[in-house]
């Protein structure tokens, strides 16, 4: 399990982190959401000590990890800005790499090889950016870490490899019990494999729930009624948005549902109401947008 | 529990990689020391001289500088820097294998120099001594670029960075000496040379500290206890320093504020000083208003460049206020101080000997490896060699017209002409009180008091015992080869005198110097610069015309402006424990007994 409890820094005059609690469980595949520059970066560097807290503490199976912590050789971090050595093939990384990390398996190295269909000899600089990614996570994952620290890893990878990934993925965490924690841009992909989500903006946690529960809280209903429809207040339900669009009402409903339909009832004659999922990325401009951010309206 | 140690458990293996790592940089380094300190010089000259081994280390140092650079350079790339500090092994931990293998990588190209001395046979003193000072060099540079490159966030600041604090101790010598010359401009008696030689000689022995001081003492246990010193002070400097780096700030120039405030302040303390060299000063307050400007101006414009913005910062600002006041407070401190010794005289019974000198004669007493007047000791006077270099009044007659001339020129600092003088005490409990004063040409100078004291002083048995005809070796069982030089408007000219009567030569050379001693109109003149080679009746007066002639016109040179020199120069042969010796009596146009000798055994008209 990973905790981080209370984090906080400043770069320079600019709070980049407001004190940051998460917990990832074991097993779990924590996916970090957020706005651009909201902080997931900065916050998966401190994780793996790249960066140093002002405050705050990040914990792993209850110890505190710091820098020459050796709880530090069961992570694995894959930076989003890919780097690898010069003039290093996949085999030399992997021979590299096996002398910094203990648990490095030649055999999951070969299937994982056979399965991404990677050239091994091949100068990982001379590869496409997507090629870089499956290498960078074919080392990763036959480090056999424990934690899995993805920094936007299927950004620019195709559908098909994409799905690889989450594949193997989701095979190391039912074999292996490997924590993941993985920041991505594509809501639509880790909403299928993420079990809790943090939602980041301008260096705030302002949500964090597992993904069922989240899909719960949030949903969207459609409903027609006779008359023009004013909002209703309840301290049971919180009603986020609505939209008419023809004669058919749209509305975004935080809390109980039910409730909502009930009062809608009592007070006008109710024609149509369906209540509908919401998928992650729908919550994560709800909530962002109950954050303030993208609410401008653009003027031409 | 928590790994504290300084290597990985795995050091050898990462270690050894980081050394493979390195095997193109070893083939490159290689070739080039092979192809330009062995075969070119082969193949030029037919063999290797001293000059091409020294090449070779230049060479190392360039290569090993580089290659820390680049080793280092994981510090300053946001991409490789998240790769390598992402990996089971401490910052620190990756720093010092870094350091170990640079150490090991410039061990094999000194190694390859040294067997490439062997074959080339060269064993001499220099090249030995370039082993001993270059070796400690290399390795504390190689610290030295490590803390450097943590203290930066970019490849080429680091590169700068490492030859900024590599030089920072010398670069302090250049801030010390300025102010010594605000000390100077204060306070009466003090001189900056003076006061910047003593210090660096007593205090702030930068030499030491960049092992100079071995050339003369040779290699003893200090040499590898102060190595390892000054590894283990930089090393720690590097250790606290990535303790506390702020990895965030990578691709800045300087990743540490405090380090961009001081580095800020230092450079804009020497700029200023730079200007000051090349501008000429008239006046305390302008020299000082010219400092703050142009140290604002610096300050400002460094600032800049590290910041990458024109807007200045608030802390910035704070940081050059709290700089300009304790610039003030040295100069107020500074004047404090030394108004209390402004115009301190000793006792004469305090005294164990003094000195009294222009600063051309006091550059001419150096003693025990170039020690000077201002350095002189009570230990000092003992030895013989001293009483035989150095001219020091130990007599309480000689030692009371010091002070007298002293306390005089602490009252006027006027004379005929421009000149300069230094006085040095050393005191019988062992300090030594040295006061520089400039003298300033005045129109109608009246200089009796001080000749009438000087002259008392030039009639001592201590003074005469010193006058050139009674060196010792001035005798005919020690000189080997005599000559005569005259230096005047068509050059130098060169007369063997060797067959000469020196006793006959000796008597002349007496009656000449002690006419000239008891007629001079001059005496503090010959006092404080004793050399014969100008009458000063002849040349202070000729001056003093000059100095009136200047202010209508420029005069045309004409040969008779120029001034001769006569000189009797002789040589001494290695004899037992003493050493061949050249020695120069001077004389002028004065000595007219020597000149008529000379004339007679050379048979040529000299004035």
């Amino acid at each position: 399990m990973i905790r981080v409890e209370g984090l906080n820094k400043w770069f320079r005059d600019f709070n980049v982190l407001k004190d940051i609690n998460i917990t990832a469980n074991t097993g779990q595949i924590y996916g970090l959401v957020g706005s651009n520059g909201c902080g997931k970066t900065t916050l998966l560097k401190h994780i793996i000590q790249i960066y140093k807290g002002d405050s705050g503490s990040i914990y792993y199976k209850d110890t505190q990890i710091k820098e020459e912590s050796p709880e530090i050789e069961k992570f694995y971090y894959i930076q989003d800005d890919l780097f690898f050595p010069y003039g290093y093939n996949l085999d030399m990384l992997f021979k590299y790499e096996s002398k910094l990390y203990k648990n490095m398996s030649v055999e999951k190295y070969e299937k994982l090889l056979k399965f991404f269909n990677i050239d091994r000899k091949a100068k990982l600089t001379t590869l496409s950016k997507g090629q870089k990614k499956q290498a960078a996570f074919i080392i990763a994952v036959s480090a056999k870490p424990e934690v899995l620290l993805l920094d936007e890893v299927v950004d620019g990878l195709d559908a098909v490899v994409k799905r690889k990934f989450w594949n193997v993925l989701i095979n190391e965490v039912m074999e292996r019990n490997v924590t993941v924690i993985i920041s991505s841009h594509d809501l639509k992909e880790i909403d299928n494999i993420c079990d809790k989500v943090g939602i980041m903006h301008e260096g705030r946690i302002i949500k964090e729930e597992k993904m069922d529960i989240l899909k719960e809280e949030v949903k969207r209903v459609q409903f027609a009624i006779e008359e023009e429809y004013k909002e209703i207040k309840s301290d049971k339900y919180q009603i986020i948005k609505t939209q008419k669009i023809g004669s058919v009402y749209f509305g975004i409903i935080k809390g109980d549902v039910d409730i909502f339909r009930k009062d809608l009832n009592e007070k006008y004659t109710l024609l149509i109401f369906d209540e509908l999922s919401m998928d992650l990325e729908e919550i994560f401009i709800t909530e962002l947008g109950g954050a303030g951010y993208g609410k401008e309206e653009f003027i031409s | 529990m928590e790994k504290k140690n300084l290597f990985p458990n795995n050091f050898k293996t990462v270690l050894l990689d980081s050394i493979a790592g390195k095997k193109n940089w070893f083939l490159i380094s290689f070739a080039i020391l092979i192809i330009t300190v062995l075969i070119m010089p082969l193949l030029l000259i037919s063999e290797i001289q001293e000059g091409n081994i020294v090449v070779g280390m230049i060479e190392i140092f360039i290569l090993v500088f580089i290659n820390c650079i680049i080793d280092f350079s994981y510090l300053h790339d946001n991409r490789k820097l998240g790769y390598y500090l992402s990996k089971p092994m401490t910052s620190l931990q990756r720093v010092n294998i870094t350091i170990i293998s640079n150490i090991i990588f410039t061990a094999v190209l000194v190694g390859l120099l040294f067997i490439i001395n062997l074959i080339a046979g060269i064993d001499t003193v220099d090249i030995n001594e370039m082993y001993i000072i270059t070796i400690p060099w290399l390795i504390t540079g190689i610290i030295t670029a490590a803390f450097s490159s943590i203290l930066t966030g970019n490849s080429i600041a680091a590169a700068v960075a490492t030859v900024v604090n590599f030089t920072l101790p010398l670069s302090f010598l250049a801030i010390l000496n300025y102010l010594f010359t605000i000390i100077e401009d204060l306070a009466l008696g003090f001189n900056a040379n003076i006061l910047f030689n003593s210090f660096v000689d007593n205090y702030y022995k930068v030499n030491n500290l960049y092992f100079l001081n071995y050339f003369d003492d040779g290699i003893n246990w200090t040499y590898f206890f102060q190595l390892a010193v000054i590894m283990t002070v930089l090393y720690l400097i590097g250790f606290k320093l990535l303790k506390r780096r702020k990895n965030e700030r990578t691709t800045e120039l300087v990743v540490y504020d405090g380090y961009k405030y001081f580095i800020s302040l230092f450079l804009a303390t020497l700029v200023p000083i730079g200007f000051s060299l090349a501008l000429r000063t008239e006046s305390f307050i302008g020299k000082m208003a010219v400092f703050v400007l142009l140290s604002a101006l610096a300050y400002y414009i460094i600032n800049a460049i590290l910041e990458k913005s024109f807007s200045p910062s608030l802390k910035g600002l704070k940081m050059y206020i709290i700089y300009l006041v304790i610039f003030a407070l040295f100069i107020v401190g500074g004047n404090i101080a030394t108004n209390q010794y402004e115009y301190y005289i000793p006792e004469a019974e305090e005294v164990e000997y003094a000195f009294i000198g222009n600063s051309m004669y006091h550059y001419q007493q150096e003693w025990d490896r170039s020690r000077q007047v201002y350095d002189f000791n009570l230990e000092d006077i003992k030895e013989e060699s001293f009483k035989e270099n150095v001219d020091v009044y130990t007599s309480a007659k000689s030692i009371d017209n010091i002070i007298d001339i002293h306390q005089h020129i602490l009252e006027d600092q006027s004379y005929y002409l421009n000149q300069n003088v230094i006085i040095t005490y050393v005191m019988k409990d062992g300090d030594n009180l040295t006061r520089y004063y400039n003298l300033e040409r005045a129109e109608d100078y009246n200089g009796d008091y001080l000749n009438s004291k000087a002259k008392e002083i030039l009639i001592t048995e201590e003074f005469e015992s010193r006058l050139p005809y009674n060196n010792k070796y001035f005798n005919e069982s020690y000189i080997t080869n005599i000559n005569f030089e005259i230096n005047d408007e068509n050059g130098y000219k060169t007369h063997d005198i060797s067959d000469i009567d020196i006793g006959k030569l000796k008597i002349n050379l007496e009656k000449d110097y002690q006419n000239y001693l008891q007629e001079s109109k001059y005496s503090f003149e010959i006092l404080i610069r004793p050399d014969a080679n100008r009458s000063p009746d002849y040349y202070i007066e000729r001056r003093i015309e000059e100095d009136k002639e200047v202010e209508t016109a420029v005069p045309e040179v004409k040969p008779e402006t120029y001034y001769r020199n006569y000189s009797i120069f002789y040589e001494t042969a290695e004899t037992g424990n003493m050493k061949y010796m050249r020695y120069n009596i001077q004389i002028n146009e004065d000595f007219e007994n020597t000149i008529n000798m000379l004339e007679d055994y050379l048979n040529i008209e000299i004035k």
